[in-house]
């Protein structure tokens, strides 16, 4: 600005021509001051605006292009000349959101009339290649004059929401994984999460049709919004041969997809481009006739789909993969597990009745007088006999408990009698191996279980008692009442359980090292099995055991509610 | 009672089990017809009409629980006891026996007194009732 005196002036004229020269100079001065200013900014805001990573586009109240730098010409396709004037929604904005956009658009102006403002968006648009992208878009109206110009940054962030929905559908998958047992659901799961993780609402699992030489729908997901029953039962029904898209990803072992073009002769194609499905990625499993097959995604939009989500897609089929090998190979174990069990049940067991039913005809003397020599022979016969029956029948008891099958015969159980019974049987083992086995019952009320199992138990008990105790030892099985539970303990003088090995003692074919040291027979069930009948009969099984000085092993079962406590008393005292 | 002989029929296929358990009605005093699958059992039962028919539960062709419904679908073989011999062990089969009508069951191997005192057992009921 120029400021000039007028005291100094030494004549009116003079003064006023000077007035008037030094009024144009000044004018002259701003407007070239003026200009220059303009101009600095305008470069200044052009550099800005084309160094800056976003495009810059400004439209004005109509929607019309008025600004468009070479960012927008790089993100949309469209050079300045063709994107000036332009109508902004119809150049740039898929067709099914323009109103939407349109809507937008008069909403903010609206707004931004009570002030400047600014509004971030993500929409979708279309580079002129038909390309659809993602874009964010921060948008601030402006009133010039009784115009508006609309400034807009635009950013690609296609890259960023594929990542978003890549990581999205590894996600989903992976707890589909997680939350799906059986072996049949795991690839219908995965189909559902991909299907919603990645906005695709139509998602094929294509199986190997060895018969075929090609491949068969074996699952679909469809999004409930896609309503086509066409296109699901055409995919039920289709059989895919040739250059269809699974085959080729299953030949070339990659990812590959293909425009829905219906061209191809497929029911199925010309379907899912009647449904407005435009592309579709497949995906290998694992191929070859025993593969998993192809995962087929179809997709709205036409284009390949993101890299990133191509390499997700990859990911999660080799998660597939390794989930359904794994499943595979436990149904198969589970498979051959049973049939070794039904083999133990039927084909060990057959045998053994014959052998033990007719040995049983020999030493009765059914068939005839036997000598005392062919009785004592018949008699190691039948005992190994029996001792093989019992193995077999640990075996499929151990099987039971491990199926979760096993089930009692509950009644009311008199448990001196059960260790009576022991004791009986036991009686000529513990004479063989000189060890005295004596019972020390006293009155208990009976509990409710099954007899032949709980006589197992204790069995089992006195036999290892004996098994372990050397000459001269002596065994007591106490039967007593403590803290309103019966207990049954099986004590010993024999050689103790070392203490590393406590803790393991009740695992199933685990053997203490000096059974297995003094060739001891057995197989290491018989302990576990014991928990195994006590535990179902809501009692426990504990030992304690001093290494060279003995062990005692202790069952403690819930004493039935209702007990008839007078009736067992009389009973026993009727007994002794 | 009196001294009428009564008739067992025994099925399985395994002969030697089949033999075995002929033998021990026999001594036990059973006059004793034996078939080696369910077909034969079915045929022997209506053409003899046991007092009491003793049947594996496995067999070839039809299983002991279908010649069980089979007896008890037909007038003639209707109240023929069936006692069901089962390798099994678990609640569901015997259920399943009970279900297709069967009187008792054995599971195997069984002691020889123990069959012998259910066959009695099942013989005298009936004949009580008659």
């Amino acid at each position: 600005v120029v400021i000039l005196a007028k005291e100094t002036a030494p004549g009116f004229d003079d003064v006023d021509v000077l007035w008037r020269m030094a009024d144009s100079a000044a004018v002259a001065l701003s407007n070239a001051l003026a200009l220059e200013t303009a101009r600095h900014r305008a470069d200044v805001k052009r550099a800005v605006l084309e160094t800056a990573h976003d495009a810059y586009i400004a439209v004005d109240g109509d929607l019309s292009v008025t600004t468009w730098t070479p960012q927008a010409a790089a993100l949309f396709g469209y050079t300045e000349a063709e994107a000036l004037g332009a109508q902004a929604d119809e150049l740039l904005i898929p067709e099914r959101w323009r109103p939407g956009y349109r809507a937008t658009h008069e909403s903010m102006l609206a707004a931004a009339e009570a002030g400047p403002l600014t509004r971030r968006f993500e929409l979708p648009a279309v580079h002129r290649d038909g390309r659809r992208l993602r874009v964010e878009l921060s948008a601030s109206p402006l009133r010039v004059g009784s115009r508006w110009q609309v400034n807009g940054f635009v950013r690609d962030i296609g890259d960023r929401v594929a990542r978003e929905r890549a990581r999205e559908a590894q996600r989903a998958v992976s707890q589909a994984l997680a939350e799906t047992p059986a072996r049949e659901e795991v690839v219908p799961r995965v189909l559902e999460a991909l299907g919603r993780a990645l906005h695709w609402p139509f998602a094929i699992h294509w199986v190997p049709d060895p018969l075929a030489r090609g491949m068969r729908c074996a699952a679909l997901w469809r999004d409930p919004e896609l309503a086509r029953d066409d296109l699901t039962s055409a995919a039920r029904d289709a059989v895919l041969t040739g250059e269809a898209l699974p085959m080729r990803a299953c030949r070339e072992d990659v990812p590959v997809w293909s425009e829905v073009d219906g061209g191809d002769g497929l029911p199925l194609a010309a379907e899912a481009r009647r449904t407005g499905l435009r592309a579709a990625v497949a995906v290998p499993i694992t191929c070859g006739p025993d593969g998993f097959g192809v995962l087929e995604l179809w997709q709205r939009r036409s284009g390949p789909p993101e890299p990133e989500v191509v390499e997700a897609l990859q990911a999660i089929s080799g998660l597939v993969a390794q989930v359904l090998e794994r499943r595979r190979a436990a149904a198969d174990a589970q498979r051959l597990k049973d049939e070794f069990f039904a083999l133990v049940s039927h084909e060990l067991r057959t045998p053994l009745t014959s052998i033990v039913g007719y040995l049983e005809l020999l030493i009765e003397e059914e068939a005839g007088e036997i000598s005392p020599d062919q009785r004592r022979f018949l008699g190691v016969i039948e005992r190994n006999a029996r001792r093989l029956q019992r193995l077999v029948g640990d075996l499929l008891f151990a099987a039971q408990v491990e199926a979760g099958t096993l089930s009692l015969d509950r009644e009311s159980v008199d448990l001196e009698e059960v260790v009576r019974e022991a004791v009986a049987t036991g009686r000529p083992r513990a004479d063989r191996a000189q060890v005295e086995l004596v019972a020390d019952t006293g009155d208990v009320p009976p509990v409710e279980g099954d007899p032949d199992r709980l006589g197992q138990v204790v069995d089992n008990l006195v036999s290892n008692a004996i098994k372990f105790t050397p000459a001269g030892g002596r065994i007591t099985v106490r039967l007593c009442r403590q803290d309103g539970r019966a207990r049954i303990e099986v004590q010993d003088t024999g050689i103790g359980i070392p203490a590393a090995e406590q803790a393991r003692l009740f695992e199933r074919f685990y053997r203490a090292s000096s059974a297995t040291e003094r060739s001891i027979p057995g197989i290491g069930l018989g302990l576990s099995i014991s928990r195994a009948i006590a535990e179902a009969h809501g009692g426990a099984i504990v030992f304690e055991s001093q290494e060279g000085s003995g062990t005692t092993f202790t069952v403690e079962l819930p004493i039935a509610r209702a007990a008839p406590q007078r009736t067992t008393t009389t009973g026993r005292a009727g007994r002794t | 009672m009196s001294g009428e002989v009564r008739t067992v029929l025994v099925a399985d296929d395994d002969d030697d089990i089949l033999e075995l358990v002929a033998f021990r009605l026999e001594r036990a005093g059973y006059e004793v017809i034996t078939a080696r699958d369910g077909q034969q059992a079915l045929a022997a039962a209506q053409e003899h009409r046991p007092d009491l028919a003793v049947l594996d539960v496995m067999m070839p062709g039809l299983n002991g629980y279908e010649v069980t419904q089979r007896l008890r679908a037909e007038e003639p073989t209707r109240d023929i006891p069936v006692i069901l011999l089962t390798a099994r062990v678990q609640e569901a089969d015997v259920n399943r026996g009970f279900e297709a009508g069967a009187d008792d069951y054995l599971r195997k191997p069984f002691s020889p007194q123990e069959l012998r005192s259910r066959v009695q057992a099942i013989i005298a009921r009936r004949s009580s009732v008659r």
